[in-house]
Order: structure tokens, then sequence, then C-alpha cells
């Protein structure tokens, strides 16, 4: 099927036979809650409704990873402050409901942009700093957000955040509002995907990959790869902002503080380095592995949880170098990966 | 208007050589190794902690508490590089997911086993009381710190420029395959480096412990003083943190006493990402450490 | 067509290209040759804008292109083959041939399965379209230079830059690698620089040789000329000249 657009001709070649994995995987998903309510009594003790929460909390970390996935491959940079994009779209959208009474279907787009327009005025990084300078530079983002709530704790609420903020979803029934939340938030997801899917599988994707891996072929070849990158990165900014909207609105307050530790950062990460390198699809396995575990550990483990949860996932780290993905695969996934080097090799 | 100033001026030499201090151990990581390490912050808690779980739990006397968290401290530079760099060596966005994760791990282990209620202390003040300098009042402790913090330095910058294997340290760190075609043994002079990188952020953080409120979550706040002033030196030269460290002292002491102290580290850290993005090598712009 | 006037480039103390200036017409085919760091890959690489000189001019058809960033410069038609093969390693043959070919001016309209088709057809003049599905980096370096040249067609260049097709060559496919180079020249009306050690092979290939040394253009006429003239010889003594 060729769609034309912008004076160019976009393909979109549609093989029903490579549909069967992502369809199982779709329904999966969409029945999950319903088959939480088959165990009344919960997985490892864990009432569904808590489990539905920590579902959606995997949700919410997926739509962070798989944006930051092609973020990673289309600027060739791994971004250490994703969790700086969601916390602008987390009180983009608080503030804007709370003090102007703007809606939930207005605040997301406003998130949207915000994310996206602070993106475009960080994207010269993109293509001026080398990769472990990137790497710095991002790392260091959270921290001028965070000294800034705190700064203006008037406007921001330092920690305490803004309350307030209206909810999404309220139908007075607590388990009605998680599924209608869930359902929400996997919509995201999917819709995430399927686009990133699209990208990585069209003319852009392909550009990405060569971009990656020589930037100097890339633009003898005509390549614009300034262009691609500063794209892919206020887009991807954008996208990640949306996350922090929906945690807005889900959890009708938003705390930037909490948001913007190293705690968090890392659970990103490892959403994405698990998932395997390069893998938008590995996101997820490992965004609902890593919010499922977070859920059991807290409650085997009460106040030891978060250690033996880091250390699970450093382990992790260590024997599963492909991560998910790389199981999924059976083989070295060869993709189109940047890495960082400090040294000059 | 004068004692704001002699404050500013004082206060920019004690800011700048605690930051020095606190960044030393980490720029000599990032200089020879050449890798960030993102879990340095711990560091400061187990120097900290260990001494109070030696002291008060174990049952030693307080010098030999010291003195055993020193151990400490180095042993755990050795397992981390053994352990995780080594490990990930190659793959370094793994490499510093990783480090962070051992941070957080060793934070949550110190807030498990002595929460903020606990009450640490350490008793390690040397100057009581506070000293003036002209019409500026300054903590003798602090005083005191900036003063250990400089020597310390100076005793750095000798090993490195007079002992042979400070100047192993400089080639690794200048040209690490051709220092291993003249036959250097690169895997001892890490662990070298990492265990003397790890000594001066324990010396700092336990002379600023009865003076800087001590909890389990200081790891991160004082790692990011390092981060900030590395970062803005050049990364990994010796001679870049030093003009860095000074730079940021003077940068939170001007900001802090003349407009507003919860402004200090924003100030700092939007200089420092402007001038990163306009000269991403930092200041010194230098190859290697010295 | 392209017109290089008092070229110059820097590297730290060192001056790689010094007041170079020549000009090259439509249809011819010179070639460029130079003992060991004369400054002939540095010339390419500001001719293709890997560089932008510290002084001088360049102008493509007409136009100055002195300050224009690479991938304008390739879209306006200018294509480079490397010194060493520089392919994407992990795509196959036919998928190093299809960013070229998008990478085109009017390449880039088009969808990628007539892109796929289009590379096919690259492929084949070269007798790679076998090899199509074959990873970069499983290929030999015969195969590896065929390809170079391929792509670089394939970004339907006005002007053909090609860095040392021969390196790593036996006899045999060197001279395998100059009839293509020929045939393309002809079939493609391709305008063609062609930087060259094995002098025995390009001198019959060429109408007009520039000579470099030390950054420096010290000749620039027909073969037979140059190949007499005392400051080559000199430039290249020890080496086999001719």
């Amino acid at each position: 099927m060729i769609i034309h657009a912008f004076g160019r001709k976009y393909d979109w070649i549609i093989e029903p036979r490579y549909w069967r994995n992502p369809i199982i995987g779709v329904i999966t998903l969409l029945a999950l809650p319903l088959l939480m309510y088959f165990f009344a009594t919960g997985v490892f003790g864990i009432r569904p409704v808590a489990l539905l929460s920590a579902l959606i909390f995997a949700n919410i970390l997926a739509m962070i990873g798989t944006p930051l996935v092609l973020q990673i491959i289309g600027t060739g940079r791994v971004s250490f402050g994703p969790h700086f994009f969601v916390a602008v779209g987390g009180y983009t959208a608080a503030l804007l409901s709370k003090n102007y009474g703007f809606s939930p279907a207005l605040t997301l787009p406003a998130s949207f942009f915000m994310g996206a327009l602070i993106g475009l005025g960080l994207s010269p990084i993109t293509i001026i700093s080398r990769g472990i300078y990137f790497v710095l530079i991002t790392l260091l983002l959270p921290f001028i957000l965070w000294e800034l709530t705190y700064w203006r704790s008037d406007v921001f609420g330092a920690e305490t955040g803004i309350p307030g903020v209206p909810l999404l979803i309220f139908t007075g029934d607590v388990v009605l509002d998680i599924m209608i939340y869930y359902y929400v938030s996997i919509a995201m997801v999917l819709i995430l995907l399927f686009f990133t899917d699209r990208v990585m599988r069209s003319r852009y994707g392909f550009m990405m990959g060569v971009i990656n891996e020589d930037e100097e072929v890339a633009l003898s070849y005509g390549i614009d790869v300034a262009k691609i990158k500063v794209i892919t990165f206020t887009l991807t900014s954008g996208a990640i902002a949306v996350a922090g909207w929906f945690l807005a609105h889900y959890q009708g307050s938003f705390t930037g503080p909490v948001w913007l530790q190293p705690s968090f950062l890392i659970l990103i990460l490892l959403t994405t380095t698990l998932g395997g390198k390069g893998a938008v699809y590995g996101v997820i396995a490992s965004a609902y592995f890593i919010a499922t575990l977070r859920e059991v550990t807290r409650t085997q483990f009460g106040e030891m949880s978060v250690v033996v949860l880091f250390i699970i996932l450093l382990i992790l780290l260590y024997i599963l170098p492909e991560g998910f993905w790389g199981l999924y695969r059976k083989r070295r996934y060869r993709e189109y990966v940047p890495s960082i080097r400090i040294r000059r090799a | 208007m004068l004692d704001v100033a002699a404050l500013i001026f004082s206060y920019t030499f004690i800011f700048g050589s605690l930051y020095l201090g606190i960044a030393l151990g980490f720029t000599i990581i990032t200089g020879v190794l050449r890798i960030f390490h993102l879990g340095y912050g711990a560091i400061f808690l187990i120097a900290a902690y260990g001494t109070w779980m030696f002291w008060k739990d174990v049952g030693f006397g307080f010098i030999e508490s010291i003195v055993l968290s020193f151990a400490l401290v180095a042993l755990f530079s050795f397992l981390i590089y053994q352990v995780v760099i080594k490990k990930f060596w190659e793959m370094e966005d793994y490499l510093l997911a990783a480090l962070i994760a051992v941070f957080i791990i060793i934070e949550e282990l110190v807030n498990y086993a002595y929460p903020e209620i606990v009450g640490v202390y350490l008793p390690t003040t040397i100057i009581e009381g506070s000293i003036s300098i002209g019409p500026a009042s300054i903590p003798g402790q602090l005083a005191a710190t900036s003063v250990i913090a400089i020597l310390m330095v100076i005793c750095y910058l000798l090993i490195f420029t007079k002992t042979k294997t400070g100047l192993i340290m400089r080639a690794i760190s200048q040209d690490i395959f051709a220092s291993q075609l003249v036959g250097v043994n690169f895997d001892r002079m890490f662990i070298v480096a990492m265990i003397l990188a790890s000594l001066p952020p324990a010396i700092i953080m336990l002379l600023i412990a009865p003076i800087w409120a001590l909890n389990p979550f200081i790891g991160w706040p004082l790692f990011t003083y390092a981060i900030v002033v590395s970062v803005l030196g050049g990364l990994g030269n010796l001679r870049g943190t030093i003009m860095a460290s000074y730079i940021i002292g003077f940068i939170h002491a001007a900001v802090g006493f003349s407009l507003d102290p919860r402004l200090m580290l924003l100030a700092s850290l939007v200089v420092v990402v402007a001038v990163l993005v306009f000269r991403p090598e930092g200041l010194a712009r230098a190859e290697t450490i010295w | 067509m392209l017109e290089v006037s008092n070229l110059t480039k820097r590297f730290g103390g060192v001056i790689a290209v010094n007041e170079v200036s020549f000009e090259v017409e439509k249809g011819e085919i010179i070639g460029l040759i130079g003992p060991n760091g004369a400054g002939k890959s540095t010339l390419v690489n500001l001719i293709s804008g890997f560089y932008l000189p510290d002084s001088g001019k360049i102008r493509f058809l007409g136009e100055d292109i002195t300050k224009k960033k690479m991938h304008e410069r390739a879209k306006m038609g200018i294509a480079r083959t490397f010194q060493n093969p520089r392919l994407i390693s992990n795509m196959t043959a036919i998928m190093n041939v299809m960013y070229a070919v998008l990478g085109s001016e009017r390449g880039s309209k088009l969808s990628l399965v007539e892109a796929y088709g289009e590379a096919a057809y690259y492929l084949d003049i070269f007798d790679m379209l076998k090899k199509r599905d074959v990873l970069v980096a499983d290929l030999p370096i015969y195969e590896l230079r065929l390809l170079e040249l391929a792509r670089a067609l394939a970004l339907k260049p006005k002007i053909l830059l090609i860095d040392e097709a021969m390196a790593g060559l036996n006899p045999a496919e060197a001279e395998r690698v100059s009839k293509l180079i020929n045939r393309i020249r002809e079939e493609f009306d391709l305008t063609i620089i062609w930087i060259e050690h094995v002098l025995k092979i390009i001198m019959r290939s060429v109408e007009r040789i520039l000579v470099m040394h030390y950054g420096k253009l010290i000749a620039d006429d027909t073969p037979e000329k140059v190949v007499r003239m005392p400051e080559v010889v000199e430039a290249y003594i020890g080496e086999e000249v001719v």
C-alpha cells in the first residue's frame, strides 16, 4: 500500500503472516485485567487492585521507554534525563488544569507541546555534544528542575507538589476506575508502539540506522543528519512528557521531586536496557517485569524492598546482556545502536 | 556592603576548597579509568556510616573505627572495579546504569540500617567555634576542612608529578593503547587509582560530618557537586577541576550572599550546562589528567 | 564544472592542502596522484565537504559551495568513495545502495520498494545482484569496492571522486575495476577525479593528471608530459614510476 504524502511516496507493506505474534501480545495485554479477577486472592498475595496499579505503572514505564528507545536510535545519544521531560509534562498538566481550569483533554496537547518545545531548545546538544557530554548534560537537567521547584515552591510546591489536579476518570467505583485507567494507559502504549514501529520501518528508520553506524557516510550520501536528530529529539521529548500528563491526571496531583530522583531514572533506564538494546518491543516485556517485581518486593520485603529490587535488577543486567528481546530472538541482536564512549578509542 | 564582599571572598575560598576535595576522587577516576563513576556518592555514605557502625555497633574505639571505615571504602572501590567496571567495560551505558544501581542499593541499605531518626553524629571537630576573617565569620571546622582539602590536593599533585605510579597513571590517562604497548599493567594501576580516588571523599565526609547534617540521602547531593565541578573543569583533568571548584565556589558564595541562598545550586547548574553546550570539553580542554 | 581556487587547509602546524587551484570540465576523467601524505584525501574531503577550508573557494556548476554542508553537496551531485571501504556493516549490500538512492535529489521522492528496485539495478551493473542480501560484514574486499562504486553511482552524481579503488586487489581484480570505471563513465556521462597509487592502471584511463606533493599542486597536465617532469620524478624517487 503506497501513501502519497508531502510529495513523497510512503509504503506500508501489509503482510498478515507477520501479525500473529503481535496480535497474541495485544490480546494478552487487553485481557489481563479480566484475568486478574479469576485470581480472587491475587498473585503472591497481592490483591488484584494493587496488581493492576502495578501494571499501570508498567504502562507508564513503557510510555517513557518506547519513545526513549526511538530517541536513542534517532539521535545516536543516550539521554540520562528522560525523567526531566516526564516532570515537565506533569507540571504542565498540573499547573494548567489547577490554575487555569484546563481539562485533561486540553492539558494533553499542552504537555506534549511543552515537552517538545524544551526538547527543541535542547536539541542542538544532540549535534554538538559527543556521547558522554550528552549524558552529562541530560543527567544535570533534572537537578535544575528540582532546584527550580524548591526555589519557586510557591508555584511548584517543592516536595508536596501540586494537589488537586482533576482526575481523568472518576466513576466512584475504585475497581472500575483502575480498570479504565489500565485500558487508557495500555491504549497509549499501543499507540506509541505502533507509531514507533512504523517509523523504524520507514525511510527514517533506515536513515537512522546509517547515522548510528557512520555519520560521515550518512552525510556523504545525502542524509541531513542534523535535521533527523533535531526532529527525533523534539518529538520524543514531547511523547515522554505525555507520560507526565498521565501521571498527573491519574494520581490527582503531581510531585516533581518524587519523579526527579535517580531511582526513577534507573527504572526507566533498566526498562530500555533490559528490553534489549535498540529493541522497541522488549521495552514492554521489561516494563511489565520491573513493575511486577517492584510490587512483589514491596509486599514481600517491606522496608528492604528497594534494596532487593535493585539487587535483582543488577543481577539481571549481568545475566541478560541481550535483554528480554535477546531471549525472544535467540541470537545476537544486530541493530543500529549507538554507544557512549568517554575514551578516545 | 563590605561585609558581604568579605563573606563572598572568604566563602569562595571555603566552598571552592570544599568542592575540590569532594571532586578530587571523581576526577581521578574519570581521568585515569575514563569512566563516569556514577556510584561515587556511595563512598561518602560508606565513610560516614561505616565509622558509625564500627564505633557504635561493633564497639571499636573512635579512631579505629575511622581507620576501619577507610578500609571498607577501599574494599568497596576495589570490588566495584573487579565486579562491575570490568564486567561492563565495553558497554558503557550498562556500566552507568549498573553504577547508579549500586549507589541506590547502598543508599537504601544505609537508610534501612540507620534511618535519619537514629541521629548519627560523628565528633570529628578539629576547630571549635568560629573564625573571623575581617567582618566575615566562618565556622572553624569549615576552615579546617578547606585547608585539609588543599593539602590533600597538593599531596595528590605531588604523587602525580613526582612518583613513578603517578607518572604511569598520567600516561594511561593520555593514551591507554600506547601505555599498553609500553607494558603497563593497567589492571593494577586502575585498582590503585580507584583506591587512591576513594580517600579524599572519605576524608572530606568525616570532616564535614559534624556541621553538615548527616542523613542517608546526602550521597547524591554531594555527588552532584563532584559532577558539576568535574564537568565544568573538563572531565578527568585536575587543573580544570581546581579552576572549576573555585569558579563554582564563587558562584555559590556570590549568589548565596547577595541574592538568594536557594538559588545557589540552580545558578551553578545553569552556568555549567551553558558552558557545556558551547565548550563541551570543559574549561581546561585537556587530554589528560594533568 | 568544478573550480577549486587557492584552497588551503591546516591541521595544527601541518599544511595539508596548500593553495591548490585547478578546474575540471564536464566529462573529464582526471587522475590525482602523489606520495603518501601529499594531501590527496584531504583535498577530496574538502571537495565533498567533510572539511571546511581555511581559505580558498570551491565552485561547482557555477555555484559557490565553499560553505555548503556535506549532505547538500551530495544532493547537488558530488559523490565519493572511501579509501578504506566505509559501508554500513550491519546492513546488506542492497540496503547500502538503497540509502544512496534515497539520498539523491530525485531519489528522495521514491518509496522504499521503488528504491529497492533502483538499488537492484545499480548492483546489477557491477554484477553484484546475486549478493544483494549478503551482509556487508561478510563480503570480501573486491566486492566491497564494487559496492562502494555502486553506492556512489546510486546517488546519481554529476562528479565522482574515487579515493583509491585498487588497494587490496590483485591485478586481475584491479583490471576489472578499472574497466568498470571507464564503462560507467561513458554510460552515465560522469566526470571523475580518481586518486590512485597504482599509476600503471590509471595512466591509461585518464586524460589529465594532477600531482600533489606536501600539499601543493606541482603538476597538472597530460600523463605523458607529467611523467617526464623532473619535480614529479623527484617526488617519487624510490617509487616505481610507470
